[in-house]
């Protein structure tokens, strides 16, 4: 097994990875709440529950802002993964 | 030896399935993915289960809210998996928590399912601008956090089991419209389609009688897997105390049991293993459905 195959190998499982970090960023709530690690999750539940709303909104923005960049990253290791694509 | 026979198998079976117009027909080496004895065990677990949340009220010797002066009571014959904190019959808590995972798994897979069905059905089909602006708009719900979303707009808007169905099902449509399009960007190019064009079909009805039967397969599997996921988000969701108040729920029952885990081992056992069961035969299901349509995808 070469990088050239683990390069193609990985073609069509990476497009999950930009999905994934906003689901891991904020889901990771259950595991925060179960071992009382003070995250990011936890402390969105808190701002929620307490209709802190300035804290939900950084939150919010943290989180979008992280999915973007993190779909940006993805397309363009895209392109290195399979130099077919292209983006214009 | 059995291998062989079983190779044998399938190419009669596609011999005599293959028919060079119309959509694909069913096999019937379709079932055979059935008979293995894993699916089969998730199979009837999931049907039992169906059972069970459907029957709730006559199978559960108590009310699941009811309280009594049998506190946290270790599992006998007169509480089959123990009491809780406040008395509670865990097996009747358990079985009625059923009815509420079923529930919101398969109607919001459902509803997740038809507008995915709508959506990349359109915008395969008639590709072009609409395609495109569809898509777009699929992939805006595609990058929602859908744990995220589901938490924030029940801690706003009040927990309620309609509201966490109706986050669910508008999260993971986009899933089904990808899988969808892609499918029937395949089929739209075939022989028997553009057969139906000639003779004058009108579009709409190529779509829903001649496209769209056979871009379906995987839209199901695709929607069984999410019956499972939905569970776990629900579980997620109740286990934060955010669940709906009004029902029992197996996530609520963890939730009340974290408390008690040195103590009380069955609060959380129980519902604890009906969670992972339940979702656990419902993929087992969903991976067979999978295979059943594109035996390439089959690890033996």
């Amino acid at each position: 097994m070469s990088a050239q195959h683990g390069r193609k190998a990985c073609r069509n499982g990476w497009w999950c990875f930009g999905n994934e970090i906003g689901l891991l960023l904020t889901g990771a709530a259950l595991t925060e709440t179960v071992f009382a690690w003070p995250g990011l999750g936890r402390l969105l539940l808190s701002a929620a529950l307490n209709r802190d709303y300035p804290l939900l909104m950084a939150i919010f923005i943290l989180v979008a802002v992280t999915v973007i960049v993190a779909n940006l990253f993805t397309d363009v290791v895209y392109t290195w993964l399979d130099p077919r694509v292209r983006y214009n | 030896m059995e291998k062989r026979e079983r190779s044998e198998r399938w190419s009669m079976d596609a011999l005599a399935s293959t028919s060079l117009i119309g959509p694909p027909q069913w096999q019937s080496s379709f079932w055979s993915r059935f008979r293995r004895p894993t699916v089969l065990l998730g199979l009837t677990f999931v049907l039992a289960l169906v059972l069970v949340a459907l029957g709730a009220g006559l199978l559960a010797p108590r009310d699941p809210f009811a309280i009594s002066n049998v506190v946290l009571s270790t599992p006998s014959a007169a509480h089959l998996f123990g009491t809780d904190n406040l008395g509670r019959d865990v097996f009747s808590g358990v079985v009625h928590g059923a009815r509420v995972s079923l529930l919101v798994g398969f109607v919001s897979a459902l509803a997740a399912t038809l507008i995915g069905i709508a959506i990349g059905g359109l915008a395969g089909y008639f590709g072009g601008l609409l395609d495109d602006g569809l898509m777009r708009f699929t992939e805006v719900f595609l990058v929602v956090p859908r744990f995220f979303l589901a938490l924030v707009v029940v801690v706003l808007l009040g927990s309620n089991i309609w509201l966490i169905v109706l986050v669910l099902s508008l999260t993971y449509w986009p899933l089904t419209a990808r899988v969808l399009r892609a499918q029937i960007l395949t089929i739209r190019t075939r022989d028997y389609v553009q057969a139906a064009r000639a003779v004058g079909t009108p579009e709409l009805r190529i779509l829903l009688r001649h496209v769209l039967p056979g871009a379906l397969p995987p839209v199901i599997a695709q929607a069984s897997l999410q019956i499972g996921s939905a569970i776990l988000v629900e579980a997620g969701l109740s286990f934060l105390g955010l669940g709906d108040p009004n029902v029992m729920s197996w996530g609520a029952m963890l939730n009340d049991a974290q408390q008690f885990i040195f103590n009380a081992w069955w609060m959380s056992v129980f519902p604890g293993l009906a969670i992972m069961l339940t979702v656990l035969g419902v993929n087992l299901v969903a991976d067979a459905l999978i295979e059943a349509w594109d035996p390439r995808l089959a690890s033996e």
